[in-house]
């Protein structure tokens, strides 16, 4: 996801932030965006543990076995997805990063809303990481839940560069017997076509098909679907494809929390346990009311938790992406049993899925009732040929960014004009769903429906620049992505 | 752009944004001034303002949305177990019933067909964007999800009514909001205005009631 990231303003880096700001109608007004004091003041506010936790990053080639075929890949550390990170909320966190890539890097941490420095996105927060170098991210974290970790440049999320960061609630009793954290993947690196190619294959069919009047169904014959724009030879659960599950082995009867991460590029998943229902209680990190459902929908970037008691035998849970051909899976074993079939679909799969409109927020988890002092629209729209994905008619290199002022409160109107999902991810931030102080869940990424439209309300508590975007890579590679500036 | 009404009120909400994102604090809701819970009744009396493009369009494909809800409500009648999910059944087929004949009527009154003259069409080759959509722009549910639905019984039955029942009404909201943003015609700005508050209602109360089962 990148992909803050022309080439252009890689190059300028942070100091491409005045020139970018500049050229904004705001800043012609003469606002000013909020500076390094304030985001430092901001983070010395927050509540801390006084308990730190460090971790050594190091991005890197490595080769992974994706059911028998091996592949060279990127990923944190040894293994895709990286090794989970877990801290408490009020943590702070040093985490010493090496980039051992070919190319430069930057780590943005999905979910949570950290001092705007720590972000890391190249030109707009963080300096890009160079190939071999290192680099240091130091935060406190703020609050509990499921949350992941990925770069944020170019196409590098489209290889197995990912990993949860689990941030517990030391309040929260553990009514739970067991953790199961289920990270899903849409997969082509080694076994594909690169993303890099695949990006450019999409953007060239589209010059094409714009250019000769044709169907404007671009992608090589993989567009055309309701849930993103390319066909993957591989989905996975966990790393791993359908012929090689990972396998969960427990009590009958034993109640496990599944912390389910979206991971994908290009993919929104349906998920469902074989013979289970999923009873839903967190969405993006935040408690929600608890519902049963037996399929959900995630889009790429957002996370559910649910809990479920288990049942005697042998379960598949899988991942069906939608739109598209294929799936993913893994096992649950609490007893005896064959193993399902590689390609069985439990009929929990086909049921209709939960999303997140039909959810609300649990008791203590709403943002403070108020009035916004701004309003800003965000209208969503793309086409395939050319090849192009725009947020209010604008790509990024050309965007006018949303602003607002430290505390103040804010609405986003997000109207999707397009005939494919976005899901929507807003860095720094959890918003609430509908009116602030309403019934709405708080959530930082939405899938906002084809031609549907999705009101969020935030409140502007972390000053800094933040990336608004969508979470399909390719799109926000394409262009549709903005900022939402703080001014000073 | 994509599909009818939204290729107007797309361009208004281009602007707005581009107003809004300069800091300017921006009003809140647009046109929507009938008092909450009004039913759309009284206009029948009245003689009835000529409808726009968008107009017909907004009611003729709320009409089959509607019929729909109604086609859900009945299945509720016959399959749900809780008192709560029959009661709210008999409560949406209370409001659409009226909507749909009051619709209906405009739409003769306008001299314009009940039916889209091609359900699927105006999108032609332009864009290429046509991508099936989750429920695409029609907001109806798909064969799939009613089978899926008239199969189900017993607690599985309501909570899948009731989620469904939430999306359907999530797309008669937007389809509201969406004529909203153009129409002049008082008796289309009244029931719009109706199906959005009352629909929203009814969705926080369905929200409750999956959160309870």
């Amino acid at each position: 996801m990148g992909p803050v990231v022309t080439r252009r303003q890689v190059m300028l880096g942070v100091a491409g932030m005045g020139a970018v700001a500049g050229l904004s109608a705001c800043a012609r007004g003469g606002s000013a965006l909020v500076g390094a004091p304030a985001v430092a003041s901001s983070e010395s506010a927050r509540p801390t543990t006084g308990a730190t936790r460090d971790l050594a990053l190091r991005a890197r080639a490595v080769k992974v076995d994706l059911g028998g075929t091996v592949v060279s890949t990127w990923a944190y550390g040894d293994t895709v997805p990286g090794t989970p990170f877990r801290a408490s909320a009020g943590d702070r966190v040093r985490i010493a990063f090496r980039n051992d890539l070919p190319e430069e890097t930057s780590v943005h941490w999905h979910g949570l809303a950290i001092r705007n420095d720590m972000d890391g996105v190249p030109g707009v927060t963080t300096p890009a990481v160079a190939a071999g170098a290192t680099s240091a991210y130091d935060f406190v974290i703020p609050h509990a839940g499921t949350h992941w970790f990925h770069p944020h440049h170019g196409m590098q999320l489209d290889r197995g560069l990912y990993a949860p960061f689990i941030v517990e609630d030391p309040a929260e009793p553990g009514r739970y017997d067991a953790e199961w954290i289920l990270v899903l993947d849409d997969w082509t690196d080694g076994v594909g076509r690169s993303p890099e190619r695949i990006y450019s294959d999409l953007a060239d069919a589209g010059n094409r098909t714009a250019d000769g009047m044709g169907m404007g169904m671009g992608g090589g014959g993989m567009g055309g679907m309701d849930g993103g724009d390319v066909a993957y030879p591989m989905y996975l659960v966990n790393g791993r494809p359908t012929n090689d599950p990972q396998t969960l082995t427990a009590k009958p009867g034993a109640r496990v929390r599944l912390r389910i991460i979206n991971a994908a590029a290009d993919t929104i998943f349906t998920v469902a346990l074989g013979g289970h229902d999923l009873t839903i209680t967190h969405s993006d990190g935040y408690a929600v009311s608890t519902v049963p459902t037996s399929a959900l929908r995630l889009g790429m970037g957002e996370r559910y938790d649910a809990v479920v008691t288990l049942g005697d035998g042998v379960f598949p849970f899988v991942a069906a992406p939608v739109g598209k051909t294929g799936l993913a899976r893994a096992l649950v074993r609490t007893g005896g049993g064959p193993v399902p079939a590689a390609n069985a679909r439990p009929a929990e799969l086909g049921s209709f899925a939960l999303t997140v409109d039909m959810l609300q927020g649990a008791e203590g988890t709403a943002l403070e009732e108020r009035e916004p002092d701004t309003t800003q629209d965000l209208a969503l729209s793309g086409t395939m040929a050319p090849y192009r994905w725009t947020i209010n008619g604008r790509t990024y290199d050309d965007t006018v960014p949303l602003t607002i002022r430290s505390g103040q409160a804010g609405r986003l109107r997000i109207t999707n004009m397009s005939m494919m999902p976005h899901p929507i991810h807003l860095h720094g931030h959890t918003f609430q769903l509908g009116p602030a102080g309403g019934t709405g869940p708080r959530k930082d990424t939405v899938l906002v429906p084809s031609m549907g439209s999705v009101d969020v309300d935030l409140l502007a508590d972390n000053p800094g620049q933040w990336m608004v975007h969508c979470h399909n890579a390719y799109h926000a590679e394409a262009g549709m992505m903005t900022r939402l500036d703080y001014l000073a | 752009m994509r599909a009818r009404p939204l290729a107007l009120a797309a361009t208004a909400i281009t602007l707005t944004g581009l107003l809004a994102a300069c800091g300017s604090t921006s009003a809140t809701s647009g046109g929507a001034t009938a008092p909450a819970g009004s039913t759309a009744s009284a206009t029948s009396t009245q003689a009835l303002a000529p409808g726009s493009a968008s107009d017909v369009a907004f009611a003729q494909m709320m009409i089959p949305h509607h019929q729909q809800a109604l086609e859900m409500a009945d299945l509720a009648a016959k399959y749900a177990t809780s008192a709560e999910v029959k009661a709210l059944a008999d409560q949406i087929r209370t409001a659409q019933t009226p909507e749909i004949e009051q619709m209906t009527s405009w739409l003769t009154a306008w001299d314009a067909p009940t039916v889209m003259p091609s359900s699927s069409g105006g999108d032609g080759g332009m864009d290429g964007m046509d991508m099936g959509g989750m429920g695409g722009d029609s907001g109806l549910m798909s064969e799939a999800d009613m089978a899926t639905l008239g199969n189900a019984r017993g607690a599985a039955f309501d909570r899948i009514w009731l989620m469904m029942m939430i999306a359907h009404h999530q797309s008669a909201i937007t389809m509201s909001q969406q004529v909203l943003t153009d129409t002049t015609n008082p008796a289309v700005k009244t029931l719009a205005t109706a199906v959005t508050v009352g629909q929203a209602t009814e969705i926080a109360t369905m929200q409750k009631l999956l959160a309870s089962g």
